[in-house]
């Protein structure tokens, strides 16, 4: 079918009218790979089905990044080798003392532990997300059970984009550090100690990233420069 | 004699026995934060597969409820 029948699937009709989305080209190319549309990937294009807290009615979620899964090995394989330990128990003198009840309330125990050490690094893998929306820069970062940060930037106080990759890992993983320095640079009061409120951590083809964040920079101000800020 | 006379024997079984059901209820609490914090991070971050957690959190809170009880009969 030719291509001026085929309606853009990234414009939005509103009021009978079309609005056209900042939808820029590495976007609509990472879209178009089919490779970055799970919801467990470290990188989600238009994700299915995804909201935020705070998502404005006609704000469309672009990237819905999170630390790629090779950052989960440590907790992975500290959990495989604690599995084993109740099975070395009776090297233990003082453990070997104990009667045969007290020894499976002990196992059950350090079973539930586990799995509660499990749950707790998979949510906060899962939901310590970075959001890039066609309007905003948005930072989740949860920390243990009580504590949660939240950092929005519109991409218009966006100044500065760089990425690193420092180590082994994330060079045969390819995944590294996006760093967003924004108009106020204000540092975070978080726990993380990064060097800019938006910093991407470990993400998965950070140079991609860098370019999607470069290129809406760069739609924000040519529309300004037209005069069509929203 | 000072104070009465409990006749009381403490074995490392029954101190280990105390500790452990202690720590049980500690990680249940923890397991019930947990599921809350589950709930909150789903509605800040709404993704669709988000509810296996919510049903993995439920799973290991059960778990939690029910190993507890075993260690409280077995002790």
């Amino acid at each position: 079918m030719p291509a001026v029948f085929r309606a853009d699937r990234h414009e939005h009709k509103k009021g009978g009218r079309k609005k056209d989305r900042r939808v820029v080209d590495e976007v609509r190319k990472m879209d178009e790979e089919g490779r970055f549309h799970s919801h467990w990937g470290s990188i989600s294009v238009f994700p299915n089905g995804a909201r935020f807290e705070s998502q404005g009615p006609d704000e469309v979620i672009l990237l819905l990044m999170r630390r790629n899964f090779v950052t989960n090995l440590w907790w992975i394989l500290l959990s495989i080798v604690l599995l084993f330990v109740p099975f070395f128990w009776d090297e233990f003198p003082l453990i070997s003392m104990v009667s045969p009840n007290v020894s499976l309330s002990m196992e059950l125990f350090w079973y539930l532990g586990i799995a509660f050490f499990v749950l707790q690094n998979l949510l906060l893998w899962f939901y310590n997300v970075y959001i890039v929306t066609d309007e905003r820069i948005i930072d989740v970062d949860f920390f243990g059970l009580l504590y949660k940060n939240i950092n929005v930037t519109q991409i218009r106080n966006v100044e500065d984009v760089n990425y690193s990759q420092i180590g082994i890992m994330s060079s045969v993983f390819n995944y590294g550090n996006v760093v967003i320095q924004t108009a106020s640079e204000q540092l975070t009061d978080d726990l993380t100690k990064e060097t800019s409120a938006f910093t991407f951590e470990a993400i998965t083809n950070p140079d991609r990233v860098t370019r999607v964040i470069s290129q809406l920079m760069e739609q924000e101000e040519q529309e300004s420069y037209e005069g069509r800020v929203r | 004699m000072i104070g009465p006379d409990l006749n009381l024997q403490l074995g490392l079984d029954t101190i280990l026995g105390w500790l452990i059901i202690l720590a049980m209820i500690i990680i249940v609490l923890l397991l019930l934060v947990t599921l809350r914090q589950a709930y909150l991070m789903d509605k800040v971050v709404n993704v669709p597969v988000g509810g296996n957690f919510k049903m993995l959190a439920w799973g290991l809170v059960a778990a939690g409820i029910l190993l507890t009880a075993i260690v409280l009969l077995v002790s």
